[in-house]
């Protein structure tokens, strides 16, 4: 039995009418597809094709019903959450030893220090609080602490002076010139 | 958790010194006595009651520059100044001589030297002053005046020249000041 001939144009331009018909050759290849038209090879295939895909255009399209939709596009959101938080807890896994533990002791050490030093701030009086009466009496006060402070000073310096100085240094001093100035007169007087 | 407890003890540690900051700086003032307990001496509040430090102090001190800056400069370098006066009974004199020489000798035994130490006509004078390595930091004068019925407790804390308190208080009139009471 005899085969048939092959004839490579024909193969060629079978495997190609779809993308012929669909309009998705690129130049060359259409020039091509085109010059075997014109020699009469593959017309009957591009008509077939061509009533095939005008065919299944005109079938009804089926529309997806909104809750489908909305069902598919949730499972979608969930899918991608969900890869999320596993991408985040294989983060916290994979750093938490070696940054995020010491980051948080610091943060925690820096809230304490912070939290120190507010409370150890000595409360702040406003100085409003304080009324020019107050001032004028604190001033009155504070004259006369150290106008009492200097007076006892004083009467403290006068008592020492009184009967230290007088007792031990001034009168045996008096008492010795006194002694000399005695001897004096009684040579004098000889 | 090792990390944990270290953290949790530092935290311990941060807050037990934030609280003991808490405290006033006057307080811990080497120059500053604590007043406080005189008044159980007598059983019964003071007549003379002065306390000026912190803001009230600067501000005393500011008030008193235009008229008076010699004494504004004074009272710029102090911190406090206390003041308790008492009035003295007869039947309450030796005890508190007794209480006033043991509250000298606490002064001396922490530090304070004793400047004066009188005694003159039935009156009772104790000064002492704080020093520092290269000023004085506080001065304490206790006078126990039977002939006046009084007894009069001051402290001055801060940066304090004995010198010129007595030449700037000379200026200044230690009459009757308003009382407690009084106000």
């Amino acid at each position: 039995m005899r085969q048939p001939e092959r004839n490579p144009n024909r193969e060629w331009a079978n495997e190609h009418v779809e993308a012929f018909v669909d309009d998705a050759l690129s130049s060359d290849e259409k020039e091509r597809f085109e010059a075997l038209l014109a020699a009469g090879i593959g017309e009957a295939d591009v008509e077939l094709a061509r009533r095939i895909r005008d065919g299944l255009h005109a079938l009804p399209r089926p529309a997806l019903r909104p809750e489908i939709s909305r069902f598919v596009l949730e499972q979608a959101r969930a899918e991608v959450r969900a890869s999320r938080r596993g991408w985040l807890r294989q983060f916290v896994e994979r750093e938490w030893a070696s940054l995020l533990r010491p980051a948080l002791t610091m943060a925690v050490l820096l809230v304490a220090v912070v939290l120190a030093v507010l409370i150890g701030r000595p409360p702040v009086h406003p100085q409003e609080a304080i009324s020019q009466a107050d001032v004028e009496r604190a001033l009155a006060e504070a004259r006369w602490a150290l106008a009492y402070v200097s007076h006892v000073s004083r009467e403290t310096g006068s008592s020492v002076r009184n009967e230290v100085l007088e007792a031990h240094v001034v009168r045996p001093v008096r008492h010795a010139l006194g002694a000399v100035l005695d001897e004096r007169s009684e040579t004098e007087l000889k | 958790m090792k990390q944990f407890r270290i953290c949790l003890a530092f935290l311990v540690v941060a807050l037990l010194a934030g609280t003991a900051k808490a405290q006033n700086t006057v307080e811990r003032d080497p120059g500053y006595i604590d007043l406080a307990d005189i008044e159980s001496w007598f059983g019964s509040e003071a007549t003379l009651d002065v306390n000026i430090k912190g803001a009230l102090l600067k501000l005393v001190s500011e008030a008193s520059r235009h008229e008076d800056p010699e004494l504004a400069d004074l009272l710029t370098n102090l911190k406090a100044i206390q003041v308790r006066g008492y009035t003295l009974t007869p039947s309450q004199l030796q005890g508190i001589n007794q209480r006033t020489a043991e509250l000298g000798r606490r002064l001396a035994r922490s530090g304070w030297d004793t400047v004066a130490r009188v005694r003159e006509d039935g009156e009772d004078i104790h000064m002492y002053v704080k020093a520092t390595d290269d000023a004085i930091a506080g001065l304490v004068v206790m006078v126990v005046s039977p002939g006046e019925n009084e007894t009069m407790f001051v402290n001055i804390v801060g940066d304090i020249n004995p010198e010129e308190i007595g030449r700037i208080g000379r200026k200044f009139d230690i009459g009757p000041l308003e009382r407690r009471g009084n106000n």
